[in-house]
């Protein structure tokens, strides 16, 4: 009884005292990071964390912005949306300027509803989902939409001169279902015949009903809107059945390599990016030699580059508001047309970013090849 | 009564100053918004931890799928107050209940197949439900599909444009249905239908043997917690505005059941308690994030190891007085004045004259290709103690089974007081008026002496689970009314001085006679007793030979004692059948069983008085 009852006064107290921690010095400018950095898309959030603080360190050696310092606070979610307002909650308790964040759809939009409230600005670097800025003047994002790339994917596809193309998708993933929706429409728009579309359920390990559907139908090409893990698959197992066609995926087909044995199977697969190692710019070329020289890595999850990018907007659009009042950020956030590391930037009615597109591919050693830039 | 009604203020004081504490703090700003948060979310895991704990501490049913609940109260409650047109102080309330309502729905619908099943099964089943709803919900576009659900209007903002005096309400509000929730499972928990539901955890052959319909009472404490899933489920959506159905998916469920066996299965405080600890840890040590599922692992281990019952066990911090509180609260609210005590025993005393009381006619049961009964033809009458013996494996239980209704019979009739009881179920033969003992004692373990013989009054009270909740008049005189007459029945058996004790620490033979007790409360017309005198000593057995024909003069009740001591049942049986192999091979007096060659035959084997036979038994 009596341990007990000290152990739950030891929390209760610990709890309390967290909250009269002493902010830092007002000559700082805090930015909050908010986001999944462990767990089963740890990696997403990490490398956009990577990409934010290579900027940050880089604004503060320059001298920082409105002659401040900048740091930023990182809370991970765990991919968790509730998780995600906790983290908002803590971190606007400790003078937070705005937000980078969050990381992934899902807790980007819970992330969003409280923001929204408190009008804070907000930048996520890797929301695709067209929700997230619906209705919310104060967050922007600095990654383009599903539906984007999906269109560029099926004009992508057109001009290659190929003429008849396949879907398999999962229909329970919003993801991967609004990436076939939006891919369908453009196709039949570009005179594309779409020859069949096979779903198969989330969880599903076997696709060789579906793909022997698909090659049944012939086609040229067939499109894939997965993530890595159920691609490795697929790919695997459309080989298996000779299935002779070039696959073409989304973004979140990046993360293939490490998932694939077989590497010489990813030469046919084409997909849509939201930067590349290989892209000519100069300063997506700083950026990639600027990045290996911090972290002794390429950046290849592209999400590094994006976060770079967020940093960048955010931090120019304080610099240009000179102020750290919400209202006058978000302004300055909306009127931002500047070169990121992903091509040029600006934001449309629906706070959604005006970008360039990246086509990538891989050697058959995995390697990512760069293809193509599409600027708007 | 002095000290009961310190406590009782004690705890009522407790809650208020609590209150008044953490609304002060947090209109202060000294807890602010996160904090704020923090605490709101611990009283939503309160209420599930404790709903869960009704199904799995009280009622004994691993359920692995009550964050299924929780989902639908979220969805149904953010469902409304998006789609009503009202002011939000108003349909918060209703989504609220109607959230509880539709979950206890959806609880019921499970509930009626799946609690049939015990155990394991009722695991899977409730495993496969969560699993169910979220995939539904995922697939509906009224929920918003794998997006989920938006814009739900925010408690903590929804109340006021200033936001501490919104969270305040927030806080309010949530505080006090915790605290609502938490003391009716209590006053619940202490009610007749309480007890019902904790005597099948006990033992659930000797509760439907007592008179409790076990299949009801189980789909009762499972609706009932799905109800509290359900509000809980809808305040959490309120809270965080936005939901999704991964958020209420299996680990949700197991996270929860956690917590419950943590803080202790049975013991409500016990899961107060795990449920702060546990959401306010992971909050303090954020940076380990990653590794709380770990650490509940690892807390998990070593609770098993140290304390296997959890951390209160199946006892109760000092809320003990609350339902007390409640009670007088209630009383003075509800009630215009004080109701007479009610007293629930009625004694039948109808005369059967020359008719038998209970009579089988040509009765028999197969199992398979075997004949375990056949032509039983057996007849008691009013104030008879009746014997029946016969070797190991004569089928005298499979008769007891058949009387009590736990086996059907293959062929013929059981009369009791002139009717057929074909058909009916254990318990409600109990209520038509046989009781039994069991031949390895089944009592209520865990549960006081008294409260053992207060779950066999069940069917003669008539006071519902609403009533039982807000204790109002009419249950708090009929509790009344049972705890007299529990207490003048243990009193008979010169066992009032264990009324407290619990039923587990008795010795063997007050068990027996606790056991006789409990069957007698449910007002027999006939008492079925399976080797009373088993495992007795002499001295033992003498004393409860008087207590059979004490219990035949006092309760005018016809006695079957099944049993294999000869000096008992010479000593006070006025008529004995012999079994052997499912037929009754002789009837008579104790003389003429004595001296029949047949009866001899069957215990040796070869002729030979039965004193001798029954000394080699003994």
């Amino acid at each position: 009884m009596k341990k007990r009852s000290l152990f739950t006064m030891l929390v209760a107290a610990a709890l309390l005292l967290s909250t009269f921690v002493p902010g830092l010095a007002e000559d700082v400018i805090k930015i909050g990071g908010i986001g999944v950095l462990s767990g089963k898309y740890g990696m997403y959030g990490l490398a956009v964390k990577e990409g934010v603080d290579l900027y940050v360190k880089q604004v503060n050696a320059a001298g920082g912005v409105l002659g401040k310092q900048v740091e930023v606070y990182w809370e991970d979610t765990q991919g968790n949306a509730s998780e995600a307002i906790n983290a908002y909650f803590k971190l606007s308790e400790q003078g937070m300027v705005a937000y980078i964040g969050a990381v992934l759809s899902g807790e980007s939009k819970a992330l969003a509803e409280v923001t929204a409230e408190d009008g804070a600005p907000q930048i996520s670097p890797s929301a695709t989902d067209y929700d997230v800025t619906t209705g919310r003047p104060n967050v922007f994002r600095t990654c383009f939409l599903d539906p984007f790339q999906a269109k560029a994917m099926a004009d992508f596809i057109a001009n290659e001169g190929l003429k008849s193309v396949a879907v398999l998708y999962d229909n329970s993933n919003d993801y991967s279902l609004g990436l076939f929706e939006a891919f369908k429409a453009q196709s039949e728009k570009n005179g594309l015949s779409v020859v069949a579309a096979e779903s198969a359920a989330f969880g599903d390990t076997d696709y060789k009903t579906q793909l022997t559907t698909i090659m049944n139908a012939k086609p040229e090409a067939v499109f894939l809107p997965y993530y890595g893990a159920d691609a490795a698959l697929i790919l695997a197992q459309a080989n298996e059945l000779g299935l002779n066609a070039k696959f073409f995926g989304a973004d979140g087909i990046a993360d293939i390599v490490e998932l694939i044995s077989d590497k010489n199977l990813l030469t046919s697969l084409i997909y849509t990016d939201h930067f590349s190692e290989g892209a000519q710019s100069e300063a997506a070329q700083k950026f990639v030699a600027d990045y290996q020289a911090e972290y002794g890595k390429l950046p290849s999850i592209s999400f590094s580059a994006t976060g770079y990018d967020a940093a960048q907007v955010l931090l120019n659009a304080i610099e240009a508001a000179g102020s750290t009042e919400p209202d006058a950020i978000v302004a300055a956030i909306k009127a931002t047309n500047s070169t990121v590391v992903s091509g040029n930037i600006t934001f449309d009615d629906h706070n959604d970013p005006v970008k360039s597109i990246f086509f990538q591919t891989f050697d058959s050693k995995g390697n990512k090849q760069f293809i193509l830039q599409v600027d708007p | 009564m002095n000290k009961k009604t310190k406590s009782i203020a004690l705890n009522i004081l407790g809650i208020l100053v609590l209150y008044a504490a953490l609304s002060t703090l947090i209109g202060s700003g000294a807890i602010n918004n996160y904090l704020s948060n923090i605490l709101i979310t611990i009283c939503i895991t309160i209420i599930m931890t404790a709903s869960l704990n009704v199904t799995t501490g009280l009622l004994g049913q691993l359920a692995l799928g009550h964050a299924g609940f929780m989902a639908i109260g979220a969805y149904v409650s953010a469902l409304l107050t998006k789609s009503l047109s009202i002011s939000f102080g108003l349909s918060l309330p209703l989504s609220l209940m109607l959230g509880g309502l539709a979950a206890a729905m959806c609880g019921l619908l499970i509930g009626i197949p799946a609690l049939r099943l015990e155990g394991d099964y009722l695991a899977i089943i409730t495993l496969g439900f969560g699993e169910i709803i979220r995939v539904i919900i995922e697939n509906l576009s009224i929920t918003g599909g794998a997006r989920g659900l938006t814009r739900i209007t925010r408690l903590s903002r929804a109340f006021s444009q200033d936001r501490t005096l919104s969270m305040v309400i927030a806080f309010t509000l949530v505080f006090f249905i915790t605290v609502l929730i938490i003391s009716s499972i209590f006053t619940l928990g202490r009610s007749r239908h309480g007890r019902a539901i904790i005597s099948i955890r006990e033992n659930a052959i000797a509760a439907e043997a007592t008179g409790i319909p076990t299949t009801r009472y189980k789909l009762l404490a499972f609706v009932f917690a799905a109800f509290y899933a359900g509000i809980a489920g809808g305040l959490f959506a309120h809270q965080i505005s936005i939901i999704d159905a991964k958020m209420f998916g299996f680990n949700k469920s197991i996270e929860y059941l956690v917590m419950v066996v943590l803080g202790g299965m049975g013991s409500i405080t016990g899961s107060v308690v795990a449920s702060i600890v546990l959401v306010a840890l992971p909050e303090v040590l954020r940076g380990m994030e990653e590794y709380r599922l770990l650490i509940y692992s690892f807390l998990l281990i070593l609770m098993m190891l140290f304390r296997p019952s959890g951390l209160l066990g199946t006892r109760e911090f000092s809320m003990l007085a609350a339902w007390e509180a409640m009670e007088r609260f209630c009383s003075r609210v509800f009630k215009r004045k004080d109701t007479p005590t009610r007293m629930p025993f009625q004694p039948r005393y109808d005369i059967w004259e020359d008719k038998p009381v209970l009579e089988t006619r040509d009765l028999g049961i197969d199992f398979g290709g075997l004949k375990a009964a056949e032509d039983i033809n057996i007849h008691l009458s009013d104030n008879e103690i009746v014997g029946m013996i016969g070797p190991n494996g004569a089928g005298k239980t499979t008769v007891f089974n058949l009387l009590t209704g736990v086996y059907a019979p293959t062929r013929g009739e059981i009369m009791l007081l002139g009717k057929s009881i074909h058909g009916r179920a254990p318990h409600q033969i109990t209520h038509d008026g046989i009781a039994r003992t069991f031949q390895n004692i089944r009592l209520f373990n865990s549960m006081s002496a008294l409260d053992n013989v207060k779950v066999a009054f069940h069917s003669r009270m008539r006071y519902s689970p609403l009533s039982g909740i807000l204790r109002n008049a009419s249950c708090l005189s009929e509790e009344r009314g049972i705890d007299i007459r529990a207490r003048e029945l243990l009193r008979v058996f010169q066992m009032e001085s264990d009324a407290d004790t619990i039923a587990g620490s008795l010795p063997y033979g007050r068990q027996r006679k606790l056991e006789i007790c409990r069957a007698l409360a449910s007002n027999p017309k006939v008492l079925l007793l399976d080797e009373p005198a088993a495992g007795m000593n002499p001295s033992e057995t003498a004393e409860l030979m008087q207590t059979i024909k004490l219990i035949r003069d006092r309760f005018s009740v016809a006695i079957l004692l099944i049993e294999h001591d000869m000096r008992l049942v010479m000593g006070i049986c006025e008529r004995i059948y012999v079994l052997n192999y499912g037929r009754i091979i002789a009837h008579g007096s104790p003389e003429e069983i004595r001296s029949n060659p047949e009866v001899i035959a069957a215990y040796l084997g070869q002729p030979q008085s039965v004193q001798e036979a029954a000394h080699a038994e003994s």
